[in-house]
């Protein structure tokens, strides 16, 4: 009898958990869609889309010479090679190398460093905006992507 | 002689559903400003997300929205004790997920500076919260506090207990 009674209190709370937990799914399912509306219509800050480059854009864009490349990356291993046309910018002198880039802030730039799971490109990404550079896109595949492509590489070019 | 007595079952049962609601609304609190605050960065948050190279390119808007809509809205039931059930058991599986990508993520030594992974706390303390096992810690932390509110109900103390008659334990 009193088996029983444990039992039928499980079920109940299990089938009431999972009553709620439907619920709140529901909510979320229509605020992943109230999101998706609000950057459809651009309300959200900055553009995903706009953010992160990949083939073939990529490929274009450095073909058709409309936006400038640069390479996260140390003076060195870029020295050894790069995206043909790209500037060095080492995360860690921004401030120093920051000449080297076009006084035009609305210029688009594509920032990039060695693979897909280096960070070098996005903290070059959040230190170019701080210096007011508006028009920055990510190309995380970085070399790696670039070569596995079979896209050229310039080597022992100045910084 | 001073003898040591154990609370008794009343003051536990009394002390309870305070520490259920204290646990419910700070993890709430926690949840919806992470997530707001990631919606007022929705950029950086998506470049964070797609940094972790866990999931396909493609799919990295579609999860950012439903990261950041899951965070706010298991906040908000949370706080106000609203299918705090539910909410509490999808905030652990938030957790977990929170979890994996800042493992994978540490396994695969991504040294970024900012994990994505601010909130109301972690800003007090930090600029950019760098990704590190001591955040995966205390994610771990608040997974067990959101199960701890799911095997309890809202603590007596939310809107649940007001709508409902019968809560969970039947109360």
């Amino acid at each position: 009898m009193k088996q029983n009674f444990v039992n039928s209190a499980l079920v109940k709370r299990f089938s009431f958990l999972v009553k709620e937990i439907g619920i709140v799914s529901f909510w979320v399912l229509l605020g992943t869609l109230a999101l998706f509306g609000f950057d459809a219509a651009g309300l959200l800050s900055g553009n995903f889309v706009g953010l992160v480059v990949d083939f073939p854009e990529v490929y274009q864009v450095w073909k058709d010479e409309s936006a400038v490349f640069v390479d996260g990356r140390t003076a060195t291993v870029f020295k050894r090679g790069h995206i043909p046309g790209a500037i060095n910018i080492p995360v860690e002198e921004v401030a120093k190398r920051l000449s080297a880039l076009p006084n035009d802030k609305d210029v688009q730039l594509i920032v990039y460093c060695g693979s897909a799971s280096c960070p070098l490109s996005y903290h070059l990404l959040k230190q170019l905006q701080r210096y007011n550079y508006t028009n920055i896109q990510i190309f995380q595949r970085g070399i790696e992507g670039w070569l596995r492509f079979g896209y050229p590489l310039q080597t022992s070019s100045k910084p | 002689m001073a003898t040591f007595r154990i609370p008794s079952a009343d003051i536990i049962k009394t002390i309870k559903p305070f520490l259920v609601t204290v646990v419910r609304v700070f993890i709430g609190c926690l949840l919806l400003s992470a997530g707001v605050s990631k919606v007022l960065d929705f950029s950086s948050f998506t470049t964070q997300v797609a940094f972790y190279d866990i999931l396909p390119m493609s799919t990295v808007r579609i999860a950012s929205y439903s990261l950041l809509s899951a965070e706010i809205t298991i906040g908000i039931a949370l706080i106000v004790g609203y299918f705090s059930g539910g909410a509490s058991i999808l905030g652990a599986g938030l957790f977990a997920i929170f979890i994996t990508f800042l493992s994978v993520g540490l396994l695969r030594d991504l040294s970024l500076e900012d994990c994505g992974c601010q909130n109301l706390i972690f800003n007090l303390f930090y600029e950019d919260v760098k990704l590190s096992w001591t955040i995966v810690s205390i994610d771990a932390i608040l997974l067990v506090g959101c199960l701890f509110v799911a095997g309890t109900d809202s603590g007596g103390y939310g809107v649940d207990f007001f709508v409902r008659k019968n809560t969970l334990f039947g109360e």
